[in-house]
């Protein structure tokens, strides 16, 4: 965010004080349910205590570093995000959500395939290896190796 | 101080093939292990346990400990190539590591993070070996006020170590200690900061959380890049360039004798382990930085420092391991398991009645680090193909080994979710200058934080000199007084030299 005044412009960190705003907020809501829970660990709640203090006492010099007056033209620090990373953030939230229904094995090997596929790679071998590949570290490697109990399947 | 007689029938101990094929196998084991991210050391040594139940103690024992130095070098192999620190004491090994990996010089950064870790390693057995007993009474001085302090010296010298300003670390540090406090109360049976959720009573997975902060933004910048290091026409890995980035430890002597000092001192503390130390050892190194060394832009000092005190604080841990019988870490606590199964109770006891076994340990130590260089030599050698791998293939491989390596922590699936939210905070954090490093070792050191803060309180309101008879805690209140002191008129001349 850029305001102007007096010929000076005036940059402020938007996200910056979004950060410290929420970790506030968290840190004040965990601090009062836990006085409520808590009353009898009053060692626990001077940890909390003194750690919300502490976040208050800095949360100003933190929200004043986040504020730039300048008489220049700042260079752009924050470069905005790619369609690319953008694309691959929704990507591994679809997946987290798939491996609850699918199971790791299938949706790790769609997952993988699919996503190389998106991302240009039009190998057919390839594709076969890394699908076969993908297959196995899950099953040998932490299926019945290192004998992991991951949901392979989707009845699981 | 050096009981010969004890060493010399140590030494008869392991003369025998089959205890060289069981070092090889742990570390081999280890080294594989210890490169895939939310498989921790001590979980890896967790499931061969009961695998050692019918090799005899020394085998047994000795498989384990090769296991656990070998998962220290893996998760550094993959902190340097992949910045995916598979171990959390390869966190600082990523800072100057990947760095030199991006910019192509991926063989030499390889050579000396194995150089690096042998000689850490050597250096912590070496000095295990002479010093045990000095050792372990060393560790017993450090009371709960003296970690407390330790804690404040160590995030006031990341702090002001960082490029980012000092306020915003410390912030991100704190943020660090009051995460873990989430979980189950030490002592109760009661929750605090879980907000309902079940699966948090236990606490956050401090693995995860790094694998998260790190490697998860990492892989949102690789996914616009090529490959991880430029396809410049050299081969993906060339042994010459792998041994003189090896060799070329021999230029920093001064920071491989420093770095392993802090190492093993730091792995005699309890619950510091490896990650304080190697991140301590970096702090110190950067703070120390010449003119001309870019710390953080592909430094070797860096990786140097960050990995001899990784390999080296496993000397350290095993010290009060062998002697008082208490677990520093994880993975000495599996390893302590790994005695109890075998009938031996480690402490005071097992050095009267079984000193040529623990000897017998300490020179296998030093033998697995000569049989670890080779390994991970060869291991390293054809895993640096990684770097070259089109990001399209590499991405999406990473996330699907990540997934699965956080639900194999704790098998649960809401690890996984843990993953992302902190891959987020990593993200966020890291766009908008607040230090990361600060976050972890507010993570690392929560706990004993908590203890001291309570040993502190109590002693402010009993007696405040009382903090007087602790030397330890005095010289560390000295010196965080100097350092802040020091920032504060560096600071202060800084403003004063821009406004001129």
């Amino acid at each position: 965010m850029k305001l102007h005044r007096n010929g000076r412009q005036i940059i402020i960190d938007f996200p910056v004080l979004v950060i410290v705003f929420a970790t506030l907020l968290w840190a004040g809501t965990y601090y009062f349910t836990a006085t409520g829970s808590l009353i009898q660990c009053q060692g626990s709640l001077l940890y909390i205590r003194t750690l919300l203090i502490l976040l208050l006492l800095l949360a100003p010099f933190v929200l004043k570093s986040a504020i730039t007056t300048t008489t220049r033209k700042p260079s752009s620090r924050n470069t905005p995000i790619n369609k690319k990373q953008l694309f691959l953030g929704v990507s591994i939230v679809l997946y987290v959500w798939a491996i609850n229904i699918f199971g790791y094995l299938i949706t790790s090997i769609i997952y993988t395939s699919v996503m190389v596929w998106l991302f240009g790679i039009r190998d057919l071998r390839l594709l076969v290896l890394l699908i076969i590949g993908t297959g196995t570290i899950i099953y040998f490697g932490f299926s019945v190796l290192l004998g992991v109990p991951l949901p392979l399947w989707p009845i699981d | 101080m050096l009981d010969l007689n004890a060493i010399i029938r140590g030494l008869e101990l392991i003369a025998r093939p089959e205890l060289f094929l069981a070092v090889a196998c742990g570390m081999l084991i280890g080294i594989i292990i210890g490169g895939i991210p939310g498989i921790t050391s001590s979980l890896s040594l967790a499931i061969m346990l009961p695998m050692t139940a019918s090799l005899t103690p020394l085998t047994a024992i000795m498989f384990l400990m090769s296991a656990y130095s070998g998962s220290l070098v893996g998760g550094g192999i993959m902190a340097v190539l992949v910045n995916m620190p598979g171990t959390p004491g390869a966190v600082a090994a990523t800072f100057d590591g990947y760095p030199m990996t991006c910019r192509g010089d991926y063989n030499e950064a390889l050579g000396l993070q194995i150089c690096a870790s042998f000689l850490g390693g050597l250096w912590g057995w070496l000095l295990l070996l002479l010093f045990i007993k000095p050792m372990a009474q060393f560790s017993q001085l450090i009371c709960t006020l003296d970690m407390f302090f330790l804690a404040i010296f160590i995030f006031v010298l990341i702090g002001v170590s960082q490029e980012t300003s000092l306020i915003r670390s410390i912030f991100s540090g704190i943020i660090g200690l009051l995460l873990t406090s989430i979980g189950t109360v030490p002592g109760t049976e009661l929750t605090r900061g879980t907000f309902g959720i079940s699966e948090l009573d236990k606490g956050l997975p401090i693995v995860l959380c790094i694998v998260g902060l790190f490697a998860l933004p990492e892989v949102f910048n690789l996914i616009l890049r090529e490959s991880i290091a430029p396809h410049d026409g050299r081969q993906s890995y060339e042994m010459k360039r792998f041994f003189a980035g090896g060799l070329s430890i021999l230029r920093h002597k001064w920071t491989v004798f420093k770095s392993g000092c802090i190492g093993i001192i730091v792995g005699l503390l309890p619950s510091a382990g490896a990650a304080v130390a190697s991140l301590l050892s970096y702090s110190i190194a950067k703070r120390a930085a010449k003119p001309g060394q870019k710390f953080g832009k592909g430094e070797p000092d860096g990786l140097i420092a960050a990995e001899i005190a990784n390999s080296a604080s496993s000397g350290g841990a095993m010290a009060s391991l062998f002697v008082l019988g208490i677990p520093g870490s994880g993975s000495a606590a599996v390893i302590f398991a790994g005695f109890l199964m075998h009938g031996i109770t480690p402490g005071t006891g097992m050095f009267k009645s079984h000193s040529p076994l623990i000897y017998a340990l300490i020179i296998s130590g030093l033998l697995s680090m000569i049989i670890m260089g080779v390994l991970a030599l060869l291991f390293a050698f054809h895993i640096s193909r990684i770097v070259l791998v089109p990001s399209a293939i590499l991405v999406p491989l990473l996330i699907v080994l990540m997934t699965v390596g956080a639900f194999s922590f704790r098998h649960q699936t809401f690890d996984v979710l843990i993953l992302l939210c902190f891959g987020g905070v990593g993200y966020l954090l890291r766009r908008f200058e607040f230090s990361i490093v600060s976050l972890i070792i507010g993570l690392f050191l929560g706990k004993e934080f908590e203890k001291g803060l309570l040993a502190f309180s109590t002693a402010l309101s009993e007696n405040p000199f009382d903090i007087f008879a602790h030397p330890i805690s005095v010289v560390l209140i000295i010196l965080i007084s100097l350092l802040l002191t020091f920032n504060f008129f560096k600071h202060s001349h800084h403003i004063s030299n821009s406004r001129t």
